[in-house]
């Protein structure tokens, strides 16, 4: 796969060409067009030599003609480049979404950074050697082929010896540059981890997300220093491809001044011979410049064609990524969720997050996961919304296994709430429920979490943007009213399951009071899996879930632990110790 | 004018500071190729006037020679070439430093503030945009030199022939650069509205780059929405393009009627004047005269259309040479010496504060004291002002009344540095650099860190509670940590994160410590931990702590309570929960859950 040219490209922008018949209909008109045009000089050039000082009307006719010949075809062709450019960038657009659609739409365990790399080589394709390129090469291709054709009908039969002359030098020529091309291709590749580690440095660096600590911590001469050692490195390569390409231009060069040298003495002795007039010398002289660029041109689109078409095996690749089929088990309805002795352990860690572990969460029931910071409670929460997949164990939803249930259907029964969860510069409308919305219903979910008076506070609705990145007027929220904002979305939802990983992070004592209050009311329609590092909810829980390191675990209803007399117990006696301790 | 010698002398000042030898080699490498035509066209005229009249005796010396002088010159040009493509990515690059390091120094307030942001996103269009940015600039020069070389030698050899022919040339173009001029400003009118559309498609890419919130995004159907919102892009900038092509049909066809007349009427002048039987114009001459004026008109155009090019491309760069030129308010070189052992007595007389989007003052009328040895703990509500008087305090922002004293010196007076380098920020957002462990800690390289940083680092990271985590990583403190350019990264948890970030401060300073909601992911016994920790083992003069839950509130040795933007309630906590103040309502309100348990 690797470096071999790919024929399939050529297929790909034929599908598209043949495809699209308006398309097609213009490509061809541009073609014949275009090779029309670019006779009517030289063959105005080859009348005024034959009638040499003879027939002086007879010129001007010509003259007049032609270039109002030449002058309506250019126009033609610039109203057909007008009508094709909404072409194509259509067709483009249309491949554009769908590559965004299946990168989107990739199952999770694909989702790595090897993936987006394809993703983002392929939105590099398509937009540098897609279809606008690859068309243009075509045309080129068949303009400069009918070109030549005319040119030998113009002159002498002698000129098809100059064209395979020529022919033979560009091919060389290009089958040099070809091997180059590969060779830079490859340059470019070694240089894509410093071209990106050089780019992170840039983002932190013009990010404003980062101001405020660089600020604190002067940290700009650190990074300062850090991107200049990678742009010395980066030039390092650099030097290597402009090196590959300066010696590649300085063979052409040679090449080329070697094939004018061959073409001279060839049509100067068959002039000082009088095999060739003397009008079809000069005539010679000055298209042959124009009969190596139009032969180059073939083979330089032929080779733009290869080139691009080393990019499309990163298109391809990724869009012909395969994805499951095999049938799907459709949730109509959330009964249980099992853990059966699920094991977990990140690529890069040698110890298991998660050891054999077993809990279930039945209809109407409150799972509540506490334990330390980095014993495993948000990977969880990733391995039961299939983030990730258990190295060993099976998790079961309504006694199916996890694996083999729909995705879709499942998300739609739940609502989630992560740490860092996502929130997109548009408007909190938007925020709260992508696709229809309904004011009424946010209005009351704004009211369970207390969003409503932060809405009061900065005198605004929901139209109103999240963040002023990309409207003026949009509004910065504080950490504790983002919160806010995120668990109006997870309420708004009103699903079966509520996932709720820390959701009292930032908030106000107040807020945070209000929101269980109002949560627990209505808690029996629904299932939830409360992770906390507090135990506060614990009280309110059917079933709880501790965790420790070294995949430690007690599990059960709160008094079968605090019987237990152990982590849970001291736990709790602690949290309420220290706090008895403040109100003495 | 101004903006055209602006960014020239912007050109000159990176060339100068990057490559010094940039632009003389790019001046001979243009004088080199404007000749190059000539050699050609000479060339053809004198071997067909040989072979016409000589029967071809000269030929092959004519040709030796054209060959040699062709082959030398071009050889030169593609040398000289391939260093200016490689001295070129230098000043780009440059161009990248410059800009992030005006991002770096520049004042917070103007950070956040959404015009600023606006002229930021230009500024940085300018400089991905190769043909926009100092390099266009470049680019144009070159062109003009160019452009200037060939108009003079084109119209002395067409003087010899006849002058209507330069006439009309001159005329035509000046046309054609009207033509042109109308068609950039459209352009440029047209850019400006479109800076927002790729504003979104940033923010987009940015989002859609990232595994994590892509696989959170399914949850509610985001990634379909994301998705939609992407069409609706791609859309815009459709419609942007299809405008810009417009003008550009536009601009071609009257481009196209311009040519019509030049070519039909420089055709007939030569024609006539060939075949006027008093000439002594050979078969030579025509060649050479027909490809003389289409030089010469191609090179006025060239000429004028990088004149053009550079008035509107230095119109770009000014964009971004305003954006690097906008003065920082807060002053960062105060004189005065700090006496860096001494007790600290820090002072807010009459601070107010006011956001320059809002009406409403953040902070109104503060006064505080707060000495060495104090253990402060802010309270109030989100949004009451907690976090602006932090950012007042590490000199972020500046007040707009009243002024800031530490042992009596208005801190605007302060050695910059000197004063930063005393406090320990973590902020609520903190950040997790794509760097190692202990880089990330020490915010340095890791070629930096010496044995007893490490040590320290490590002593740092058991007062946080990271070591054991970090020492079970296969590379222990050298562990690669954060999402950005490694493939094989360990990604920690919120909370381990946030010890990092805790870690950070401690290592930076141990005289204040001003922790902006420290503990929001920690687990509860980790907090105690860490708390009893902070205080007990690394000995900060000063804590300043926001935190809106209670539970270290009793090792604090005095509480502030902030509401609207005004200082409520001052002193210690059994002060405070006896004096039944809003402290005391806000205590109770947490306390109930615990109380209803009882």
């Amino acid at each position: 796969m690797k470096n071999k040219i790919n024929l399939k490209y050529i297929k790909f922008i034929n599908k598209i060409i043949i495809h699209e018949k308006k398309l097609l209909f213009l490509a061809i008109a541009k073609i014949l067009l275009g090779s029309f045009a670019a006779l009517i000089i030289p063959y105005l050039n080859k009348i005024i030599i034959d009638n040499y000082i003879n027939n002086l009307p007879g010129v001007i006719k010509y003259i007049i003609v032609l270039i109002a010949l030449e002058f309506i075809v250019y126009i033609v062709i610039r109203l057909l480049s007008f009508v094709e450019n909404k072409y194509i960038i259509n067709k483009q657009n249309e491949l554009m979404s769908h590559l965004v659609e299946k990168y989107l739409n990739i199952d999770n365990d694909d989702l790595n950074e090897q993936c987006i790399n394809g993703f983002n080589k392929s939105k590099v394709f398509l937009s540098e050697h897609g279809i606008p390129d690859g068309y243009n090469n075509f045309i080129k291709f068949f303009q400069n082929i009918i070109t030549i054709i005319g040119l030998v009908f113009l002159l002498d039969l002698y000129s098809l010896i100059i064209i395979c002359f020529i022919l033979i030098f560009t091919i060389i020529n290009v089958l040099i540059k070809n091997k180059y091309n590969v060779k830079i291709y490859n340059e470019n590749r070694k240089s894509s981890p410093i071209t990106r580690k050089l780019f992170y440095m840039f983002g932190v660096m013009w990010d404003n997300q980062f101001a405020k600590e660089i600020k604190m911590y002067n940290a700009d001469s650190w990074f300062e220093d850090e991107t200049d050692h990678i742009i010395n490195d980066a030039n390092k390569v650099y030097k290597n491809i402009f090196k590959k390409e300066g010696i590649l231009e300085f063979i052409n060069n040679f090449i080329y001044i070697f094939q004018l040298a061959l073409i001279y003495i060839l049509i100067i002795i068959l002039a000082i011979n009088n095999k060739i007039s003397v009008g079809n010398f000069t005539l010679y002289i000055s298209t042959i410049t124009s009969f190596i660029f139009s032969l180059k041109g073939i083979l330089w689109s032929i080779s733009e064609l290869f080139n691009n078409s080393l990019y499309y095996n990163d298109y391809s690749s990724f869009m012909n990524r395969k994805k499951e089929d095999n049938e799907k088990y459709i949730i109509d309805e959330l009964d249980k969720i099992e853990f059966k002795n699920v094991s977990f352990k990140y690529n890069d860690s040698n110890e298991n997050v998660i050891e054999n572990l077993s809990f279930s969460i039945s209809k109407g029931e409150t799972l509540t996961i506490v334990g330390k910071n980095g014993v495993g409670k948000s990977t969880i929460v990733k391995l039961l919304l299939r983030f990730l997949r258990p190295n060993q164990g099976k998790i079961y939803i309504n006694n199916y296994d996890l694996n083999d249930v729909d995705l879709n259907s499942y998300y739609d029964k739940l609502s989630c709430l992560f740490q860092n969860d996502l929130l997109f510069p548009y408007s909190l409308q938007e925020n709260i429920s992508p696709f229809e919305f309904d004011t009424d219903k946010a209005y009351h979910s704004s009211e369970e979490t207390l969003f409503i008076n932060v809405m009061k506070k900065h005198n605004i609705n929901f139209t109103n943007s999240y963040s002023n990145k990309l409207d003026n007027n949009g509004v910065n929220f504080s950490g504790g009213e983002v919160q806010q904002l995120l668990l109006t979305r997870t309420l708004y939802k009103n699903s079966e399951m509520l996932v709720l990983d820390e959701p009292s992070s930032n908030l106000s004592q107040a807020v945070e009071d209000h929101f269980y209050d109002s949560l627990l009311k209505d808690k029996k329609s629904n299932m939830i899996i409360m992770i906390s590092h507090r135990l506060g909810f614990c009280d309110y829980s059917d079933k709880i879930l501790v965790l420790d390191k070294n995949g430690y675990v007690e599990y059960g209803n709160k008094e079968e632990l605090l019987n237990l007399k152990a982590l849970f117990y001291l736990m709790y006696t602690k949290y309420y110790d220290f706090d008895e301790e403040e109100t003495i | 004018m101004h903006k055209i010698r602006r960014s020239i002398n912007f050109l000159y000042k990176i060339c100068k500071q990057t490559e010094k030898l940039l632009l003389p080699i790019v001046f001979i490498s243009i004088t080199l190729g404007a000749f190059s035509p000539l050699i050609i066209t000479l060339f053809s005229k004198i071997i067909v006037d040989d072979i016409y009249n000589n029967n071809g005796k000269c030929a092959w010396q004519i040709i030796a020679i054209f060959l040699g002088a062709y082959f030398l010159v071009s050889s030169i040009a593609i040398i000289l070439d391939c260093i200016v493509t490689n001295k070129k990515e230098h000043i780009i690059k440059k161009q990248y430093m410059i800009f992030a390091e005006k991002i770096m120094s520049m004042d917070l307030e103007y950070i956040d503030d959404y015009n600023i942001s606006m002229q930021k996103e230009k500024a940085r269009r300018v400089i991905t945009w190769n043909s926009r940015n100092v390099d266009g600039i470049k680019n144009s020069l070159g062109g003009l030199l160019e452009g200037i070389i060939r108009i003079v030698y084109c119209s002395i050899f067409l003087s010899f022939l006849n002058f209507y022919v330069i006439f009309i040339v001159v005329l035509c173009v000046a046309l054609r650069i009207i033509n042109e001029f109308l068609s950039r400003k459209n352009q440029r009118i047209l850019y400006e509205k479109s800076v927002h559309i790729n504003q979104e498609e940033n923010e987009l890419n940015k989002i859609i780059s990232n595994a994590s919130i892509l696989k959170k995004s399914k949850i509610n159907k985001y990634n379909m929405y994301l998705c939609e919102k992407y069409e609706d892009n791609l859309d815009k900038k459709k419609n942007y393009s299809l405008k810009n092509y417009k003008i550009s049909f536009h601009k071609n066809l009257f481009d196209e009627i311009i040519n019509f007349i030049q070519k039909l009427s420089v055709y007939l002048i030569v024609v006539l004047t060939l075949f006027n039987e008093n000439s002594n114009l050979s078969l030579g001459d025509f060649a050479f005269y027909i490809s003389i004026t289409i030089l010469l008109s191609s090179s006025c155009s060239s000429f004028f259309y990088f004149l053009i090019g550079l008035n509107d491309n230095s119109k770009y760069v000014n964009d971004f040479i305003d954006f690097i030129e906008i003065p920082n308010k807060i002053k960062k070189d105060g004189t005065k010496i700090l006496d860096l052992s001494s007790k600290y007595e820090l002072e807010f007389v009459n601070v107010s504060f006011k956001y320059n989007n809002s009406n409403d003052y953040a902070l109104k009328n503060i006064n505080l004291k707060i000495k060495s040895g104090d253990l402060i703990s802010l309270v109030g509500l989100n949004g009451s002002g907690k976090s602006t008087l932090i950012k007042l305090l590490l000199r972020l922002y500046e007040p707009i009344e009243g002024e800031i004293l530490l042992n009596g010196i208005n801190i605007k007076d302060i050695d910059y540095n000197t004063y930063v380098s005393m406090f320990a920020p973590v902020f609520q957002d903190y950040n997790i650099y794509n760097f190692q462990i202990c880089e990330n800690i020490a915010m340095k390289n890791v070629d930096n860190i010496n044995n007893n940083d490490v040590e320290k680092i490590n002593s740092l990271m058991k007062s946080t509670d990271l070591y054991d985590a970090v020492y079970s990583f296969n590379d222990n403190i050298h562990t690669v940590i954060g999402t950005g350019y490694y493939d094989n990264n360990v990604e920690l948890s919120t909370g381990q994160s946030q010890k990092v970030a805790i870690s950070r401060a401690s290592y930076k300073s141990n005289k204040i410590a001003v922790l902006d909601e420290p503990y929001s992911n920690i687990s509860i016994v980790d907090e105690i931990n860490i708390c009893n920790n902070i205080i007990n083992n690394i000995n900060y003069d000063i804590i300043i702590m926001i935190s809106h839950r209670f539970n270290a509130i009793n090792k604090m040795s005095r509480i502030i309570v902030i509401n609207e933007g005004k200082i409520i309630e001052n002193g210690s906590f059994n002060e405070l929960i006896n004096n039944k103040g809003y402290f005391y309502d806000l205590y109770m309100m947490q306390g109930k859950e615990i109380k209803n348990e009882e």
